[in-house]
Protein backbone atom coordinates (compact mmCIF):
# COMPACT_ATOMS: atom_id res chain seq x y z
CA UNK A 1 0.00 0.00 0.00
CA UNK A 2 1.06 3.00 -0.96
CA UNK A 3 2.89 5.80 1.69
CA UNK A 4 -1.05 7.59 2.70
CA UNK A 5 -1.94 10.86 4.31
CA UNK A 6 -4.38 10.23 6.69
CA UNK A 7 -6.71 12.54 8.52
CA UNK A 8 -8.70 13.21 11.59
CA UNK A 9 -11.63 10.62 12.32
CA UNK A 10 -11.01 8.92 9.10
CA UNK A 11 -12.43 5.21 9.16
CA UNK A 12 -9.85 2.54 7.01
CA UNK A 13 -11.52 -0.58 5.78
CA UNK A 14 -10.43 -4.25 6.58
CA UNK A 15 -9.29 -4.28 2.96
CA UNK A 16 -7.09 -0.87 3.89
CA UNK A 17 -6.12 -2.24 7.18
CA UNK A 18 -5.39 -5.88 5.83
CA UNK A 19 -3.28 -3.92 3.13
CA UNK A 20 -1.40 -1.68 5.40
CA UNK A 21 -0.66 -4.87 7.73
CA UNK A 22 1.25 -6.40 4.63
CA UNK A 23 2.91 -3.66 4.03
CA UNK A 24 4.04 -2.98 7.49
CA UNK A 25 5.55 -6.86 7.34
CA UNK A 26 7.58 -6.02 4.29
CA UNK A 27 4.97 -7.67 1.56
CA UNK A 28 2.24 -6.13 0.18
CA UNK A 29 0.59 -5.73 -3.41
CA UNK A 30 3.41 -5.45 -6.14
CA UNK A 31 3.36 -2.44 -8.60
CA UNK A 32 4.76 -4.65 -11.35
CA UNK A 33 7.19 -2.69 -14.06
CA UNK A 34 7.82 -4.20 -16.86
CA UNK A 35 10.06 -1.93 -18.20
CA UNK A 36 12.85 0.82 -17.27
CA UNK A 37 10.76 2.88 -14.49
CA UNK A 38 11.94 6.09 -12.72
CA UNK A 39 10.23 6.17 -9.18
CA UNK A 40 7.46 8.74 -7.59
CA UNK A 41 6.83 10.19 -5.04
CA UNK A 42 3.59 7.32 -4.81
CA UNK A 43 5.86 4.69 -4.56
CA UNK A 44 6.82 4.88 -1.35
CA UNK A 45 5.72 2.27 0.92
CA UNK A 46 4.89 0.13 -1.77
CA UNK A 47 6.88 -3.17 -3.50
CA UNK A 48 7.84 -2.75 -7.06
CA UNK A 49 8.22 -5.84 -9.06
CA UNK A 50 10.31 -5.55 -11.93
CA UNK A 51 9.36 -8.33 -14.47
CA UNK A 52 11.23 -7.96 -17.97
CA UNK A 53 13.80 -10.26 -20.06
CA UNK A 54 15.87 -7.71 -20.92
CA UNK A 55 17.63 -5.31 -18.67
CA UNK A 56 16.01 -2.31 -16.98
CA UNK A 57 16.96 -0.08 -14.72
CA UNK A 58 15.06 2.03 -11.80
CA UNK A 59 15.82 5.51 -11.14
CA UNK A 60 16.07 7.32 -7.99
CA UNK A 61 15.60 11.05 -7.80
CA UNK A 62 16.02 13.87 -5.31
CA UNK A 63 12.58 15.84 -3.65
CA UNK A 64 10.18 12.98 -3.84
CA UNK A 65 10.67 11.18 -0.57
CA UNK A 66 11.23 11.89 3.30
CA UNK A 67 13.48 10.44 5.65
CA UNK A 68 12.59 7.02 6.58
CA UNK A 69 10.38 6.30 3.68
CA UNK A 70 11.16 2.73 1.75
CA UNK A 71 10.68 0.79 -1.52
CA UNK A 72 11.19 -2.73 -2.03
CA UNK A 73 12.12 -3.29 -5.08
CA UNK A 74 12.22 -6.85 -6.84
CA UNK A 75 13.35 -8.20 -10.26
CA UNK A 76 11.79 -11.70 -10.73
CA UNK A 77 12.73 -11.43 -14.93
CA UNK A 78 15.47 -12.90 -16.50
CA UNK A 79 16.98 -9.35 -17.75
CA UNK A 80 19.54 -7.65 -14.78
CA UNK A 81 17.33 -5.00 -12.79
CA UNK A 82 19.99 -2.28 -11.98
CA UNK A 83 19.12 0.29 -8.83
CA UNK A 84 19.99 3.36 -10.40
CA UNK A 85 21.34 7.22 -9.02
CA UNK A 86 19.64 9.42 -10.87
CA UNK A 87 19.85 12.93 -8.40
CA UNK A 88 19.40 11.32 -5.60
CA UNK A 89 22.41 9.23 -4.10
CA UNK A 90 22.04 5.39 -3.65
CA UNK A 91 24.89 3.40 -1.65
CA UNK A 92 24.86 0.27 -0.88
CA UNK A 93 26.90 -2.42 0.75
CA UNK A 94 25.95 -4.86 -1.67
CA UNK A 95 25.47 -4.65 -5.71
CA UNK A 96 22.39 -2.85 -7.27
CA UNK A 97 22.33 -4.79 -9.94
CA UNK A 98 20.15 -7.12 -8.69
CA UNK A 99 19.32 -10.95 -11.17
CA UNK A 100 16.47 -12.31 -11.07
CA UNK A 101 14.75 -13.19 -7.90
CA UNK A 102 17.13 -10.62 -6.30
CA UNK A 103 15.79 -7.62 -4.61
CA UNK A 104 16.29 -5.18 -1.52
CA UNK A 105 15.06 -2.22 -0.06
CA UNK A 106 15.56 1.20 -0.41
CA UNK A 107 15.63 3.42 2.36
CA UNK A 108 15.48 6.94 2.26
CA UNK A 109 17.57 9.23 5.03
CA UNK A 110 16.72 12.20 3.90
CA UNK A 111 14.90 13.74 0.61
CA UNK A 112 18.10 12.98 -1.11
CA UNK A 113 19.27 10.03 -0.16
CA UNK A 114 18.99 6.31 -0.02
CA UNK A 115 20.76 3.70 1.21
CA UNK A 116 19.76 0.10 -0.71
CA UNK A 117 19.80 -2.92 1.51
CA UNK A 118 20.69 -5.56 -0.76
CA UNK A 119 18.72 -8.27 1.09
CA UNK A 120 19.66 -11.85 -1.24
CA UNK A 121 23.42 -10.95 -1.75
CA UNK A 122 23.77 -10.19 1.79
CA UNK A 123 26.34 -7.34 0.77
CA UNK A 124 29.00 -9.42 -1.39
CA UNK A 125 29.37 -9.65 -5.10
CA UNK A 126 30.91 -12.49 -6.97
CA UNK A 127 34.11 -12.04 -8.05
CA UNK A 128 33.54 -14.74 -11.22
CA UNK A 129 33.50 -13.11 -14.47
CA UNK A 130 34.65 -16.50 -16.82
CA UNK A 131 33.84 -19.65 -17.66
CA UNK A 132 35.32 -22.03 -15.41
CA UNK A 133 35.98 -19.57 -12.91
CA UNK A 134 36.17 -20.84 -9.21
CA UNK A 135 34.90 -19.18 -6.13
CA UNK A 136 37.92 -19.55 -3.41
CA UNK A 137 38.98 -17.32 -0.37
CA UNK A 138 42.11 -15.56 0.48
CA UNK A 139 42.73 -15.61 4.02
CA UNK A 140 40.79 -12.12 4.30
CA UNK A 141 38.07 -12.16 1.12
CA UNK A 142 36.71 -14.02 -1.40
CA UNK A 143 38.98 -14.47 -4.70
CA UNK A 144 38.23 -15.80 -8.06
CA UNK A 145 40.85 -18.28 -9.39
CA UNK A 146 40.86 -18.52 -13.20
CA UNK A 147 40.35 -22.04 -14.91
CA UNK A 148 43.39 -23.47 -15.30
CA UNK A 149 44.80 -25.11 -18.36
CA UNK A 150 43.27 -28.03 -20.30
CA UNK A 151 44.65 -31.35 -18.92
CA UNK A 152 45.52 -29.27 -15.03
CA UNK A 153 44.24 -30.83 -12.01
CA UNK A 154 43.57 -28.78 -9.22
CA UNK A 155 46.08 -28.86 -6.24
CA UNK A 156 46.56 -27.64 -2.58
CA UNK A 157 49.44 -24.71 -2.74
CA UNK A 158 49.83 -23.04 0.63
CA UNK A 159 52.19 -20.40 -1.18
CA UNK A 160 49.43 -19.54 -3.01
CA UNK A 161 47.12 -16.40 -1.79
CA UNK A 162 43.70 -18.81 -2.05
CA UNK A 163 45.98 -22.29 -1.45
CA UNK A 164 45.12 -23.42 -4.47
CA UNK A 165 46.80 -24.15 -7.61
CA UNK A 166 46.65 -25.66 -11.39
CA UNK A 167 49.16 -28.00 -12.17
CA UNK A 168 49.64 -30.73 -14.60
CA UNK A 169 48.81 -34.08 -13.09
CA UNK A 170 51.38 -35.89 -11.48
CA UNK A 171 53.21 -38.34 -13.81
CA UNK A 172 54.05 -40.72 -10.81
CA UNK A 173 57.68 -41.82 -12.09
CA UNK A 174 56.32 -41.68 -15.33
CA UNK A 175 58.38 -40.33 -19.02
CA UNK A 176 56.03 -37.46 -19.61
CA UNK A 177 58.26 -36.39 -22.49
CA UNK A 178 61.51 -37.27 -24.15
CA UNK A 179 63.04 -34.80 -26.85
CA UNK A 180 66.35 -36.13 -28.98
CA UNK A 181 68.56 -34.73 -31.28
CA UNK A 182 71.08 -36.81 -33.48
CA UNK A 183 74.18 -35.20 -35.14
CA UNK A 184 75.40 -37.37 -38.51
CA UNK A 185 77.77 -34.95 -39.79
CA UNK A 186 81.31 -34.02 -38.23
CA UNK A 187 82.88 -31.59 -36.30
CA UNK A 188 86.44 -30.56 -35.75
CA UNK A 189 88.17 -27.99 -33.44
CA UNK A 190 91.89 -27.20 -32.06
CA UNK A 191 90.03 -25.42 -29.09
CA UNK A 192 91.92 -25.86 -25.73
CA UNK A 193 88.38 -24.80 -23.96
CA UNK A 194 85.01 -26.30 -24.09
CA UNK A 195 83.00 -25.00 -27.16
CA UNK A 196 79.58 -26.35 -28.28
CA UNK A 197 79.67 -28.97 -31.06
CA UNK A 198 77.10 -27.54 -33.76
CA UNK A 199 74.00 -29.51 -33.88
CA UNK A 200 74.60 -32.03 -30.88
CA UNK A 201 72.20 -29.94 -28.39
CA UNK A 202 68.45 -31.03 -27.26
CA UNK A 203 66.07 -28.41 -25.70
CA UNK A 204 63.41 -29.30 -23.13
CA UNK A 205 60.87 -27.48 -21.01
CA UNK A 206 59.79 -29.31 -17.94
CA UNK A 207 55.86 -29.36 -17.05
CA UNK A 208 56.41 -29.34 -13.47
CA UNK A 209 59.55 -28.23 -11.29
CA UNK A 210 59.55 -31.25 -9.19
CA UNK A 211 60.17 -33.38 -12.95
CA UNK A 212 63.54 -34.71 -13.27
CA UNK A 213 65.42 -35.07 -16.56
CA UNK A 214 67.14 -38.20 -17.08
CA UNK A 215 69.72 -37.36 -19.96
CA UNK A 216 71.07 -40.26 -22.27
CA UNK A 217 73.85 -39.36 -24.57
CA UNK A 218 76.30 -41.09 -26.73
CA UNK A 219 79.13 -39.04 -28.73
CA UNK A 220 81.97 -39.99 -31.15
CA UNK A 221 85.16 -38.48 -30.62
CA UNK A 222 88.21 -38.74 -32.02
CA UNK A 223 91.91 -37.43 -32.15
CA UNK A 224 95.51 -38.33 -31.60
CA UNK A 225 96.05 -39.63 -28.30
CA UNK A 226 99.75 -39.28 -28.86
CA UNK A 227 99.75 -35.62 -28.71
CA UNK A 228 96.61 -34.68 -27.40
CA UNK A 229 92.93 -35.50 -26.34
CA UNK A 230 89.50 -34.72 -26.91
CA UNK A 231 87.65 -33.87 -23.92
CA UNK A 232 83.77 -33.30 -23.05
CA UNK A 233 81.93 -31.83 -20.16
CA UNK A 234 77.82 -32.02 -19.95
CA UNK A 235 75.88 -29.02 -19.61
CA UNK A 236 72.63 -27.57 -18.51
CA UNK A 237 72.68 -24.41 -20.32
CA UNK A 238 75.38 -22.94 -18.88
CA UNK A 239 76.03 -24.95 -15.85
CA UNK A 240 78.45 -27.82 -15.82
CA UNK A 241 76.24 -30.80 -14.34
CA UNK A 242 78.01 -33.82 -14.28
CA UNK A 243 81.83 -33.45 -12.94
CA UNK A 244 84.69 -35.41 -11.56
CA UNK A 245 84.95 -33.40 -7.88
CA UNK A 246 88.19 -30.52 -8.22
CA UNK A 247 91.33 -32.21 -7.13
CA UNK A 248 94.30 -29.74 -7.54
CA UNK A 249 94.76 -28.86 -10.99
CA UNK A 250 93.37 -32.03 -12.63
CA UNK A 251 90.66 -31.18 -15.02
CA UNK A 252 87.19 -31.49 -14.00
CA UNK A 253 85.32 -33.45 -17.18
CA UNK A 254 82.48 -35.46 -18.19
CA UNK A 255 84.30 -37.76 -20.60
CA UNK A 256 87.66 -38.86 -21.21
CA UNK A 257 88.04 -41.63 -22.32
CA UNK A 258 90.88 -41.77 -24.94
CA UNK A 259 92.00 -45.04 -26.40
CA UNK A 260 95.53 -45.50 -27.71
CA UNK A 261 95.21 -46.72 -31.64
CA UNK A 262 96.95 -46.93 -34.33
CA UNK A 263 94.01 -46.87 -37.14
CA UNK A 264 92.76 -43.32 -35.65
CA UNK A 265 89.03 -44.94 -34.97
CA UNK A 266 86.27 -43.23 -33.62
CA UNK A 267 86.36 -43.76 -29.82
CA UNK A 268 82.27 -43.83 -28.51
CA UNK A 269 81.43 -42.50 -25.55
CA UNK A 270 78.34 -42.66 -23.83
CA UNK A 271 76.73 -42.30 -20.40
CA UNK A 272 74.13 -40.72 -18.44
CA UNK A 273 72.85 -38.03 -15.59
CA UNK A 274 69.54 -37.52 -13.92
CA UNK A 275 69.08 -33.90 -13.14
CA UNK A 276 66.86 -31.92 -11.32
CA UNK A 277 66.87 -28.72 -12.49
CA UNK A 278 63.69 -27.60 -10.28
CA UNK A 279 62.07 -25.31 -13.31
CA UNK A 280 59.49 -25.22 -16.08
CA UNK A 281 61.93 -22.87 -17.98
CA UNK A 282 63.41 -24.25 -21.58
CA UNK A 283 66.49 -26.15 -20.82
CA UNK A 284 68.93 -26.68 -23.00
CA UNK A 285 71.54 -29.94 -22.17
CA UNK A 286 74.62 -30.63 -24.24
CA UNK A 287 78.32 -31.77 -24.16
CA UNK A 288 80.85 -29.15 -24.96
CA UNK A 289 84.54 -30.51 -26.10
CA UNK A 290 87.98 -29.08 -25.95
CA UNK A 291 91.39 -30.07 -27.05
CA UNK A 292 93.72 -30.92 -23.95
CA UNK A 293 97.51 -31.52 -24.44
CA UNK A 294 99.03 -30.82 -27.29
CA UNK A 295 99.40 -27.21 -29.75
CA UNK A 296 96.66 -25.61 -32.02
CA UNK A 297 98.05 -28.00 -34.70
CA UNK A 298 96.38 -30.75 -33.12
CA UNK A 299 92.79 -31.73 -34.06
CA UNK A 300 89.52 -32.64 -32.28
CA UNK A 301 87.21 -34.40 -33.99
CA UNK A 302 83.53 -35.75 -33.39
CA UNK A 303 81.44 -38.35 -35.68
CA UNK A 304 84.88 -38.71 -37.95
CA UNK A 305 88.48 -39.55 -37.56
CA UNK A 306 91.15 -36.70 -37.25
CA UNK A 307 92.81 -38.63 -40.39
CA UNK A 308 89.56 -38.65 -41.64
CA UNK A 309 90.67 -40.92 -44.52
CA UNK A 310 88.65 -42.48 -47.21
CA UNK A 311 88.47 -45.89 -44.92
CA UNK A 312 88.33 -44.65 -41.88
CA UNK A 313 84.81 -44.10 -40.56
CA UNK A 314 82.24 -41.81 -39.91
CA UNK A 315 80.00 -41.88 -36.95
CA UNK A 316 76.88 -40.42 -35.67
CA UNK A 317 76.33 -39.00 -32.21
CA UNK A 318 72.98 -38.81 -30.03
CA UNK A 319 72.10 -36.71 -26.98
CA UNK A 320 67.92 -37.87 -25.46
CA UNK A 321 66.44 -36.34 -22.53
CA UNK A 322 63.27 -37.18 -20.95
CA UNK A 323 61.28 -35.71 -18.51
CA UNK A 324 60.41 -38.35 -15.63
CA UNK A 325 57.56 -36.90 -13.56
CA UNK A 326 57.78 -36.39 -9.49
CA UNK B 1 98.04 -40.88 -49.14
CA UNK B 2 96.33 -38.75 -46.46
CA UNK B 3 93.01 -37.14 -47.07
CA UNK B 4 93.03 -33.73 -46.64
CA UNK B 5 90.27 -31.12 -46.10
CA UNK B 6 89.48 -27.95 -44.51
CA UNK B 7 90.18 -28.80 -41.01
CA UNK B 8 93.56 -29.57 -41.55
CA UNK B 9 94.44 -26.80 -43.84
CA UNK B 10 93.80 -24.34 -41.33
CA UNK B 11 95.39 -26.42 -38.71
CA UNK B 12 98.43 -26.24 -41.70
CA UNK B 13 98.46 -22.72 -42.63
CA UNK B 14 97.79 -21.50 -38.56
CA UNK B 15 99.06 -23.51 -36.37
CA UNK B 16 98.75 -21.29 -33.58
CA UNK B 17 95.29 -20.22 -33.63
CA UNK B 18 92.53 -22.35 -32.08
CA UNK B 19 88.70 -22.70 -33.89
CA UNK B 20 86.28 -24.97 -34.87
CA UNK B 21 84.36 -26.15 -38.08
CA UNK B 22 81.20 -27.87 -39.02
CA UNK B 23 80.79 -30.89 -41.35
CA UNK B 24 84.16 -29.45 -43.10
CA UNK B 25 81.80 -26.25 -44.28
CA UNK B 26 84.26 -22.90 -44.35
CA UNK B 27 80.68 -21.02 -43.83
CA UNK B 28 80.76 -22.09 -40.33
CA UNK B 29 83.94 -21.63 -39.21
CA UNK B 30 84.37 -19.70 -35.27
CA UNK B 31 87.33 -18.18 -34.84
CA UNK B 32 88.39 -18.80 -31.44
CA UNK B 33 91.84 -17.00 -31.52
CA UNK B 34 92.16 -12.89 -32.01
CA UNK B 35 93.63 -13.48 -34.99
CA UNK B 36 91.87 -12.90 -38.91
CA UNK B 37 90.88 -16.52 -39.57
CA UNK B 38 91.99 -17.09 -43.18
CA UNK B 39 90.27 -17.08 -46.67
CA UNK B 40 89.02 -19.56 -48.56
CA UNK B 41 91.54 -18.80 -50.85
CA UNK B 42 94.26 -18.65 -48.80
CA UNK B 43 93.35 -22.10 -48.00
CA UNK B 44 92.77 -22.95 -51.48
CA UNK B 45 96.59 -22.00 -52.23
CA UNK B 46 98.48 -23.58 -49.56
CA UNK B 47 96.11 -27.09 -50.39
CA UNK B 48 98.44 -29.38 -52.30
CA UNK B 49 101.31 -27.89 -49.71
CA UNK B 50 99.70 -29.31 -47.08
CA UNK B 51 98.09 -32.19 -48.50
CA UNK B 52 102.11 -33.20 -49.08
CA UNK B 53 103.01 -32.34 -45.33
CA UNK B 54 100.35 -34.47 -44.19
CA UNK B 55 101.30 -37.20 -46.93
CA UNK B 56 104.63 -36.96 -45.25
CA UNK B 57 103.71 -37.39 -42.24
CA UNK B 58 101.24 -40.03 -42.90
CA UNK B 59 104.28 -42.14 -44.61
CA UNK B 60 106.41 -41.35 -41.40
CA UNK B 61 103.93 -42.33 -39.09
CA UNK B 62 103.32 -45.76 -41.28
CA UNK B 63 107.14 -46.16 -41.56
CA UNK B 64 107.80 -45.84 -37.54
CA UNK B 65 104.58 -48.33 -37.17
CA UNK B 66 106.17 -50.48 -39.02
CA UNK B 67 109.87 -49.60 -37.51
CA UNK B 68 108.21 -50.38 -33.57
CA UNK B 69 106.80 -53.73 -34.79
CA UNK B 70 109.21 -54.83 -36.19
CA UNK B 71 111.33 -54.11 -33.21
CA UNK B 72 109.01 -55.84 -31.26
CA UNK B 73 109.17 -58.64 -33.73
CA UNK B 74 105.13 -58.90 -33.91
CA UNK B 75 102.77 -58.17 -36.57
CA UNK B 76 100.02 -56.07 -36.85
CA UNK B 77 97.33 -58.02 -36.13
CA UNK B 78 99.21 -59.14 -33.36
CA UNK B 79 99.33 -55.68 -32.03
CA UNK B 80 95.78 -55.23 -32.09
CA UNK B 81 95.37 -58.56 -30.40
CA UNK B 82 97.75 -57.11 -27.45
CA UNK B 83 95.40 -53.80 -27.45
CA UNK B 84 92.49 -55.92 -27.61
Amino acid sequence: MAKQTFTTGQVLTAAQMTNLQQTAMGGGSPVQKTASYVLVAADAGTVIQMNSASSTTITVNTALFAAGDSVQIQNIGAGVCTVTAGTATVTTAGSLALSQWEGGMLYFTSTSAAIFFDIVQSGSTSPLTTKGDLYTRTSSADARLPVGTNGYTLVADSTQSTGLAWAAPAGGGKVLQVVSTTKTDTFTTTSSSLVDVTGYSVTITPSATSSKILILYDININSNPSTHQGWGVLLRNSTQIKIGDASSTRPQVTIAKEMVNFYNDLSGQSGSFLDSPSTTSALTYKIQVYRYGGSSTDIVAVNRTVQDNTDRPRGASTITVMEIGA
Amino acid sequence: MENIDYSKAIAFLRPNDEWSLNNNDLTSLIWHSTTTPPTKIELDNIWEEAKNFYDAKYAEQLNAKAALLDRLGITEDEARLLLG
